[in-house]
């Protein structure tokens, strides 16, 4: 773990976090580091992100470990906020100012030496140029998302913290502000950004860390996380009529199944192989003169995957 | 002090149908002012009267609550404090301007009241001192409890009850029996800057201490006040 003094490339330094509420454990004992790039915070509801987002912004004390931004406390530093941008994840933004009056306003506490023009330029920067007049009391959830984005850009900040930005984008939304931050990772800013959905932070982020009840399970290039997540062993039921017992023996006996059970007449295959299954079982079927008549996955939800990841952590001896 | 922010403050707290609600509170006291005035029965313990009964232990504190306990409170709740959090902002300058424009909204919307009571209430023996007075005990007691509630809108879920309970019970009641208890009641120290104008006719609760030294004192309140907010809003984790 690097020294927790600005240094190097490392600009959001998290050395042995937990936090606790009376009795909930929020993170327990979760370490990474940032460089510049964009990292994605991938957990399911209640993992942790808002809390290690609101650790990082220093809008919370961890109860233990060490947090430092660019080198700095924000706790103590408020200075700091000079070079970080964050959005929140909670809604609420004045509802009698425009869009053009927020970011300016963000823009001028910030001590930014052109608020109008920086405001214009982050405004444009998100596409809402034409409703800078418009008040955000008016606005839909995806405008208002954007307005959010644009009061982080405003100060043009070396890291940003962006708790869950596509929601409620539309799907051209969504792919202008991945677009958006991809860029800034490539001109060099850091972004720290949280999602729940794992295809969604591949999009914009070549590099991931992921919380499980508030455990730090799984770090690394996103990539190599889609690969564990795709590799783990998966159950699939069959509905395979009076041929399930003996279409059960076969894939047992050709390898491509590690349990087997026959559940309420459908046939529950466990295997760690899902291509090569995928590919034989229909021959197979054939074979035997078997009717497949449905296959299923079971166990593919979100929380069955982040499950798989938490063991897989343990097994590790995380 | 941020000018930004008071005028951010200024308008949250002055743009709703909430303030033209309570500006209708100081006119009850301006509308006993005018039936004194029309029956014949204003004069300066008529003024003190309703200065020291009405105005300032249940008129100006139920306003100051309201707005006070807003100032800060309702950015929290909705969250916009965060925004200001993320700012490189002393805290202090933060919380400053937004009690600042809770004590000036809490005297704007009594302004009218306020002159409507001066005008009428002490028929032929009007004083421009015990006027002056009175608007002295108004701006400073707006002032303390502003920067109290605020304070108090930092530290509780629910200021606006706690508020209430304290100027009800403690400063409505308790301190109105229990002489002791007036050192530590904010009303009390209004109702004595208002007898700096008017030493004669005041027997409602006053504690003994000068006009001058009562409003020293409420200013003092709301520094110490504000003070704590600032320091507060450092520690507080902010949701």
């Amino acid at each position: 773990m690097a020294a927790l003094s600005e240094g190097g490339r490392l600009t959001l330094v998290f050395q042995g976090v937990s936090k606790w509420y009376g009795d909930t454990v929020a993170l327990a004992e979760v370490s990474f580091e940032l460089e510049p790039g964009v990292t994605g915070l991938l957990g399911h509801n209640g993992a942790g992100k808002s809390t290690a987002l609101a650790l990082c912004a220093g809008f919370a004390d961890p109860s233990t470990g060490a947090v430092r931004v660019l080198g700095l406390d924000p706790r103590r530093k408020p200075e700091v906020y000079r070079r970080i941008g964050i959005v929140h994840d909670r809604d609420g933004l004045w509802p009698f100012l425009t869009a053009r009056e927020l970011v300016e306003l963000m823009a001028g506490l910030r001590e930014v030496p052109d608020p109008p023009r920086a405001a214009a330029e982050a405004l444009a920067t998100v596409g809402l140029e034409d409703a800078a007049e418009r008040r955000v009391g008016g606005f839909s959830k995806g405008m208002r998302q954007r307005v959010k984005l644009a009061q982080a850009l405003v100060h043009t900040p070396e890291l940003l913290l962006l708790d869950e930005p596509l929601n409620g984008l539309d799907p051209v939304q969504r792919r202008h502000v991945v677009e958006l931050i991809r860029r800034l990772g490539a001109e060099g800013r850091t972004v720290l950004v949280s999602s729940h959905v794992l295809h969604e932070v591949e999009r914009m982020a070549p590099r991931v860390v992921v919380l499980v009840n508030g455990r730090l399970v799984a770090e690394g290039e996103t990539g190599a996380i889609r690969d564990l997540i795709r590799d783990r062993p998966r159950t699939l039921r069959i509905a395979a009529g009076s041929s399930a017992q003996a279409l059960a023996r076969e894939l047992v006996g050709e390898g491509l199944a590690s349990g087997v059970r026959v559940d309420n007449g459908f046939l529950v295959v466990e295997t760690g192989d899902m291509d090569t299954l995928g590919r034989r079982l229909m021959p197979l079927a054939r074979t035997l003169g078997a009717t497949v008549d449905r296959v299923e996955p079971l166990g593919d939800d979100l929380e069955s995957v982040y499950t798989y990841l938490t063991e897989h952590a343990r097994g590790r001896g995380r | 002090m941020n000018r930004a922010l008071f005028r951010l403050a200024l308008r949250r707290l002055l743009l709703r149908r909430r303030s033209v609600l309570l500006a209708l509170a100081p006119l009850l006291a301006a509308f006993v002012a005018v039936v004194q005035a029309a029956g014949g029965t204003a004069d300066a313990k008529a003024f003190s009267s309703l200065m020291e009964q009405l105005f300032l232990p249940t008129i100006l504190p139920f306003m100051a609550l309201v707005i006070g306990s807003s100032a800060i409170g309702e950015e929290r709740d909705d969250g916009t404090i965060l925004y200001l959090a993320s700012t490189p902002l002393a805290r202090l300058a933060i919380v400053l301007p937004a009690i600042v424009a809770a004590a000036f909204t809490t005297i704007v919307l009594c302004l009218p009241g306020l002159a409507i009571v001066i005008a009428l209430s002490q028929g032929d023996d009007f004083s421009a001192s015990a006027s002056a007075w009175a608007i002295v005990s108004v701006v400073t007691g707006a002032c303390a409890y502003s920067a109290a509630f605020g304070a108090l809108s930092l530290r509780v879920k629910r200021p606006v009850v706690i508020g209430l309970i304290y100027v009800l019970f403690w400063e409505g009641s308790i301190a109105t029996f229990a002489p002791s208890a007036r050192w530590l009641s904010l009303g009390a120290y209004t109702r004595a800057v208002v007898a700096g104008g008017l030493p004669e006719f005041t027997d409602y609760n006053v504690p003994a201490i000068g006009a001058l030294a009562a409003a020293a004192l409420l200013a003092a309140v709301a520094a110490v006040a504000t003070w704590w907010c600032g320091r507060r809003l450092a520690h507080l984790e902010l949701p």
